[in-house]
């Protein structure tokens, strides 16, 4: 490790390794990405791989339609297929209510150039078979789907070395040094680091982070856990997810069904240890959703971080008090959202001006209170409207 | 290749060769070396690997063994149907 | 049932066979006991390969039999992925073999192994990224490909049931039965949980001679496991769950529990975890042939199903229990032609048992390094070479099946899901394990106690049952009953494991 860099990023989850690619891609900087465990231990290697831009407010559709083309071309540029696979990517209703939740939305989302379409009953049944029929109907976007989550941080970590990164694994930050105002570099248990710029890339633990340069930000961190059943012959192609039951789901390549929802009673804790709470929960819904999942076997269990802000939003860009400070944080969909946030990130830190399309999405909206609130979530924002 | 192979791991047909060219490739270290591979991950979830897996990384890294740290341990212990668990549902969502 | 070839004149053992059953496999009519697994039925019917592996569909067979492996993964009565090895059989089941086309003995798809650089881990994300229709077909391919077992046909349905021990032990092996006995004569609601279909763990296959002075001198195992199995029956207060599989220990400290279609949501003041050691299979070129079994999978094979796997075999060992497992498969009435040792001849510490092995006609190699398993689809021979041996010129034995003997590990999950640490231990090249850390009263703290191979003292039975005895006074204990007795018992069975294990 130097003791000098110009930038350091925290966190080697999917957000800073892109953001650390896309930077060195157009810069000379001497970048540097430190991350206390191995590469995508965080919510990067433990998520739903979902990926689509069908969402309910202008901000978050422009951006994530910005990230599916993304998407469609980083296999071929980071010379790593992240196996992105457009099987489409259906968001489903069983009320009535979530289902004019969509309706309001699908038509905006068309204008802004989303592929989605309303389904009904009748052509739900046809292209997803083992779906229960007690649902009210659902958008289809066929140019979602999902990637495989831990080869997106291989293929960023890969292709950012390449291109001169150093990437510091098993490595902690434990503070980080501001004088008048300004960041001058990071502590870690390996070592000190001069820097005049530090990124909050550190997923669920970006609170933390930002409290050490003495920043507080109105992220709050829950743990959302997943299943994975043994492997099963192909009987879901698309990626779903159900409104009503805050729960997403898929069957991976390799054959396994993997979902998450989230529990009522949802509450902050930064607990990895499964509970029987959440597992009940999920086979319940599963099951429900999926009646052939009865009698299939779930192989394991696991839990991930999640930082939500008031608006379920994530916070990007500077923030005001601490020059040299940039958040990359309070990720709900960060998945689907690594390749664009890197690039526009990264055009920040070259630029120093803050790129439009993520524009909405700064530190700033807390103050002006410019909430974004999206009704499409499958996360249960705090502020709803 | 061919079909004289050294299994390792019996559920997702990885040989002591692949282990060995994938710590090579950089995915050096259990954790990362189990996503890469699907050690530990199939539906043996580690039952019939993972000792083996441990001391091939152990051999060709050069760590020694005591100090190795094994991929955390997930639950079920054994694999269970959705519906065993599903049925007794009290964790319902109620709008 | 002209195939059957279950050893039924056992010289030791004697078989209580229930009612004769048929059911089918794959269509075809065969017959079996009602009760036994569903594998040992297969097994008895000449059936060998019990499934195709994933990615090479190369044929499998029965390895571990206990349920751990995925080798004997079958359909049965329409649910996918069932481990026939644990799946007691029933009246007109329909059992069908996965994921290979035309059949088990046939697979097309077994030419994988041929191409097997398509296949490799990493392989798919170095190629087909351009262009990218290309991917769009290849992952088409590879999704039908993936996968064993299609979904199944029907819902099941459980119960639910919930329980709140004083002390719930899993496992019912040696350790487990001895710590709920303790537990059970100490006052506490016990409960106690086997995923078999009988108490006794280990030993009810163990035809061998073992010293617990606590119990018996040299009787063999498995009426040791019978008597000790057939004390804790007395207790009002113990509940003896049998065919129950303990699946996970949950941070809202709720134990989860399947027992035939009952789902149990436990929660316990102190948890036993009495779960026993895996074994693991020895590497070596086509270490996966259908006959090739872990040493204990082998003795459920022969003295639980009562099957007989051939007339001549080749035991390979890395430590001295290899000569104890031969020398039940010639108890078995089989001939054991090889025993092939790891290590070298001053390394053994069993010689009793070696010289009568070498009397019954055994030849004993030492310093072997196994290069390779011989066989098809069923393996046929094993070649070696000597470690010294600088040419290394292969020697080549016959046989009918092997007996791999690995070093165990012990089955900690309970243990380190509640996150407990603990250090591994490597004494020879082969031997691993990791051992947690507990105190002298197998305590690991919060309710959490160990006893027997879960502790990572892969030892004696003896030992074994004293940690079992330490383990069930010391939950005991902490229900806060006062009594001298009790601590005067834990302290003989400490002193007495002291003792053992300078011997
Ligand atoms: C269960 C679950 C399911 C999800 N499903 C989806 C989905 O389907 N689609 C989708 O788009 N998104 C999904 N998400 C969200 C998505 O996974 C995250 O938003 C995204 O991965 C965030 O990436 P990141 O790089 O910002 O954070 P992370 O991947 O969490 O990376 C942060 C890293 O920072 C490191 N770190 C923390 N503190 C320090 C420190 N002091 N020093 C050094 N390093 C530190 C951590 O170890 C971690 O590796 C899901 C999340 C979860 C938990």
């Amino acid at each position: 490790m130097n003791n000098k860099y110009d930038v350091v990023i925290i966190g080697g989850g999917g957000h800073g390794l892109s953001l650390a690619y896309n930077l060195s891609k157009i810069s000379n900087l001497k970048i540097a990405v430190i991350e206390k465990n191995y590469l995508g231990s965080g919510a990067s290697g433990r998520n739903g791989e979902s990926i689509r831009s069908a969402f309910g407010h202008d901000a978050w559709i422009r951006f994530h339609e910005e990230a599916v083309n993304l998407w469609e071309t980083i296999s071929a540029e980071l010379k790593f297929n992240v196996m992105f696979t457009q099987c489409g990517y259906l968001v489903l209703a069983t009320s009535p209510k979530k289902m004019d939740v969509m309706l309001n939305t699908v038509k905006r989302q068309q204008e802004l150039g989303v592929k989605c379409h309303v389904v009904n009953k009748a052509e739900i049944k046809k292209i997803v078979p083992n779906l229960t029929t007690n649902i009210e109907g659902g958008v289809l976007q066929t140019s979602g789907g999902y990637a495989r989550h831990d080869a997106v941080v291989w293929a960023y970590a890969k292709a950012a070395k390449a291109l001169g990164v150093e990437i510091f694994p098993f490595t902690e930050v434990k503070s980080i040094d501001v004088k008048n105002g300004k960041i001058t570099g990071i502590i870690t248990d390996k070592g000190d680091i001069e820097t005049p710029i530090v990124v909050n890339s550190a997923g669920g633990h970006c609170a933390q982070i930002a409290a050490m340069a003495g920043i507080e930000i109105p992220t709050q961190t829950y743990r959302l856990e997943m299943i994975a059943t043994e492997p099963l012959k192909p009987f879901l192609k698309q990626y779903v997810s159900a409104l009503d039951q805050i729960g997403y789901m898929h069957q991976t390549a390799r054959g396994e069904f993997i979902g998450g929802t989230e529990p009522p009673n949802f509450l902050p804790s930064m607990d990895l240890k499964c509970t029987m709470y959440n597992l009940k929960d999920m086979a319940s819904k599963f099951v429900e959703l999926f009646p052939c999942l009865s009698g299939v076997k779930i192989m394991r269990q696991w839990t991930g971080l999640m930082p939500i802000a008031p608006d379920a939003s994530p916070i990007l860009g500077p923030v005001y008090d601490v020059e040299g400070f940039i958040m990359d944080c309070g990720w709900t969909y960060g998945f689907m959202a690594t390749p664009a946030s890197g690039k526009y990130l990264a055009q920040l830190i070259k630029t120093g001006n803050m790129p439009s399309i993520i524009q909405p999405f700064s530190f700033e909206r807390f103050k002006t209170r410019n909430f974004i609130i999206d009704p499409t979530l499958v996360v249960e924002a705090a502020i709803t409207e | 290749m061919g079909n004289n192979k050294e299994i390792v791991c019996f559920c997702q047909d990885v040989t002591k060769e692949d282990l060995i060219r994938s710590i090579d490739e950089g995915y050096d270290n259990i954790e990362t070396l189990k996503r890469y591979t699907g050690v530990f991950m199939g539906p043996c979830q580690g039952k019939t690997c993972g000792m083996n897996v441990l001391k091939i990384f152990s051999e060709k890294s050069g760590q020694p063994f005591e100090e190795l740290k094994v991929p955390s341990i997930r639950p079920p212990v054994v694999p269970i149907p959705l519906g065993a668990i599903a049925n007794s549902n009290n964790g319902k969502d109620d709008e | 049932m002209n195939n059957r070839l279950k050893l039924d004149n056992h010289p030791k053992l004697k078989f209580e066979h229930k009612k004769t059953v048929n059911f089918y496999y794959n269509g075809h009519k065969m017959q079996g006991y009602e009760g036994e697994t569903v594998a040992s039925a297969l097994y008895a019917n000449g059936i060998r390969i019990f499934s195709r592996s994933f990615k090479y569909h190369r044929p499998r067979g029965i390895s571990c039999n206990s349920g751990h492996c995925s080798n004997c993964m079958m359909r049965v009565n329409g649910i996918p992925n069932v481990r026939t090895c644990s799946e007691p059989l029933t009246a007109e089941m329909k059992v069908e073999s996965q994921n290979a086309w035309p059949s088990l003995e046939f697979d097309i798809a077994s030419l994988a192994g041929y191409m097997d650089f398509l296949l490799k881990p990493g392989f798919y994300y170095k190629s087909f990224i351009r262009p990218r229709w290309l991917y769009h077909i290849w992952e088409n391919f590879l999704r039908e490909r993936a996968g064993i077992g299609k979904i199944p046909e029907k819902k099941i349905h459980y119960k639910q049931k919930s329980g709140k021990p004083d002390v719930l032990i899993i496992g019912g092996g040696i350790a487990g039965i001895s710590a709920a006995i303790h537990a059970a004569s100490a006052g506490a609601n016990v409960l106690i949980a086997e995923k078999e279909n009988s108490l006794g763990g280990s030993l009810r296959f163990q035809t061998e001679n073992i010293n617990l002075p606590e119990i018996h001198l040299d009787k063999p195992g498995y009426e040791i496991a019978s008597e000790t199995a057939n004390m804790l029956d007395s207790y009002k207060n113990c509940q003896i769950f049998t065919s129950s599989a303990v699946f996970g220990w949950y941070a809202d400290n709720i134990v989860g529990l399947l027992r035939a279609d009952e789902f149990w949501e436990l929660e316990p003041s102190s948890i036993i975890v009495a779960t026993g050691s895996y074994e693991y299979p020895l590497l070596f070129k086509n270490n996966d042939l259908p006959g090739i079994y872990l040493g204990k999978g082998l003795m459920r094979l022969m003295n639980r199903d009562g099957n007989n796997p051939g007339q001549k075999a080749v035991v390979i060992t890395v430590n001295d229990y290899g000569y104890v497992l031969a020398q039940q498969i010639i108890n078995a009435g089989i001939s054991v032609k090889a025993v092939c040792d790891y290590r070298e001849e001053n390394e053994i510490g069993d010689h009793k048992t070696l010289n009568t092995l070498q009397q019954a006609g055994t030849k004993c190699y030492f310093d072997c390094q196994i290069q390779s398993a011989i066989g098809k689809k069923h393996v046929s021979g094993i070649s070696f070479f000597h470690r010294t041996n600088k040419k290394k010129i292969p020697t080549q034995v016959s046989c009918d099946f092997i007996c791999t003997n690995n070093y165990r590990a012990p089955a900690n999950e309970f243990i380190f899901q509640k996150n407990y640490t603990g250090s591994y231990v490597m004494e020879s090249p082969y031997k691993v394990s990791r051992k947690p850390e507990f105190t002298e009263n197998m305590e690991l703290g919060d309710g959490f106690y160990v006893a027997g191979e879960a502790s990572g003292v892969i030892g004696s039975t003896r030992a074994n049952y004293l940690q079992g005895k330490i383990a069930g006074l010391s939950a005991a204990l902490s229900l806060n009953v006062e009594k001298t007795e009790l601590l005067n018992g834990r302290i003989a069975a400490i002193d007495a494991l002291k003792i053992l294990h300078k011997s």
